[in-house]
């Protein structure tokens, strides 16, 4: 199943300091040092490890096509290249003590295309032919000298461990985009069933030709659909956010179950399914400081949506 | 329950983008809305919806990278 993530912001400044904790936590053993542009300008570089790693990083202000990403990409790789080769920076560099440059990590969110990376090796090649032509006023540059292109993903054990622990104010975003285009047939009929029971028993007295229930029962079929595949997600690629998730799901699980079950007035049955709402959402909020508001509204509904297709939310019906 | 009632046609932003209301189901603190320049809809919990844009960053998994089992 494919699933639409929702697009949330990320600027420019915040991806920079996401990654500055990244290269401090991965680098930690080859002594990373940050270079804060306040003072005396960046040199070109966010920061440097004492093997000759330096790093540049660039977030797109906004979503952009393919070809217009590679443009801006190009650009910028570009522009901070020609930096590298240019001598007034080399002194900077020099003068903060940066190792001669092996490795130069041009740091961004995501790139789509293979030709981001031609163009970095075509600027590793310029690079080297500048520094053959004057290796003594080069001599920053290593013989050797490449251009690497880092990815988000290149960091997913160490944003996720910081996202969590809250080292950033950076939040993690799994919210996916909720449409009525999903094939129902996809989903086990016995779930369907119990999705039609329990929407029915919350709604009264309502015919299953009605537009609101086929609706609801939908976007609840949808969730729970959806929901499985998120969780299995995060259960091989985020370990740690599952088990976070799990935990709680369970505990309240049974709460749900022996509230819903002791309730014999079905009359209050809407109002019953609110209350179990607006506390699991409280809960979520508490626990889930981590994830972006979208986020623990897709957790809530997905998660509930799973007890109104298993057995561990049961109303009376009318 | 949000503080929120959200009505049909109203506003509200998702995030940092402007939607209209298309439907709400009250009971289920679901709504049915449309980015302001698109009639695609989509379904969204109403707790989500705000009267200001929210423009803090955040990453997503989808570019952190996802694997299946």
């Amino acid at each position: 199943m494919i699933l639409n993530y929702i697009d949330t912001p990320l600027d420019g400044k915040s991806w920079e300091s996401l990654m500055n904790s990244c290269y401090r936590m991965k680098f930690q053993d080859e002594h990373f040092t940050e270079i804060p542009a306040v003072h005396g300008g960046d040199a070109g570089i966010e920061g440097f490890t004492r093997l000759g790693r330096v790093y540049q990083c660039y977030c797109p202000e906004r979503e952009y096509s393919d070809d217009d990403l590679y443009g801006h990409l190009r650009t910028k790789m570009t522009t901070d290249i020609k930096k590298l080769t240019n001598l007034t920076y080399a002194k900077r560099l020099k003068d903060l003590g940066v190792p001669k440059i092996k490795e130069w990590h041009f740091v961004i969110p995501q790139y789509r295309d293979a030709r981001i990376v031609t163009h970095a090796e075509t600027k590793r090649q310029e690079v080297l032919m500048i520094k053959r032509a004057d290796p003594q006023k080069y001599d920053y540059i290593d013989d050797e000298f490449i251009i690497v292109i880092k990815q988000a993903e290149d960091f997913k054990v160490e944003i996720s461990r910081m996202v969590r622990t809250t080292v950033t104010d950076m939040k993690l975003n799994l919210a996916i985009s909720h449409t009525s285009t999903l094939d129902w047939s996809e989903c086990d009929s016995e779930k369907v069933n119990n999705i039609k029971r329990k929407v029915k028993a919350v709604m009264g007295d309502v015919d299953e030709s009605d537009d609101d229930f086929i609706d609801v029962v939908g976007m609840y079929v949808d969730f729970y659909m959806k929901g499985m595949e998120i969780m299995k997600i995060l259960r091989v690629s985020y370990p740690e956010v599952y088990e976070d998730i799990y935990v709680l799901e369970q505990a309240y699980k049974k709460q749900v179950s022996m509230k819903t079950k002791m309730n014999i007035d079905s009359s209050i049955n809407a109002k019953l399914f609110n209350e179990i709402l607006d506390d699991f959402q409280k809960r979520l909020e508490q626990q889930f400081t981590y994830l972006t508001l979208a986020s623990v509204m897709e957790l809530k509904q997905d998660l509930v949506s799973g007890w109104l297709a298993d057995c561990s939310m049961e109303f009376r019906s009318r | 329950m949000s503080a929120i009632l959200p009505q049909i046609n109203d506003q509200f932003y998702f995030i940092d983008k402007l939607v209209v209301i298309v439907k709400v189901f009250l009971n289920f603190q679901l709504a049915k809305v449309r980015y302001i320049l698109s009639v695609e809809t989509f379904i969204v919990d109403i707790n989500v919806l705000k009267l200001e844009a929210n423009y803090s960053s955040s990453i997503s998994i989808k570019i952190l990278g996802v694997e299946r089992s």
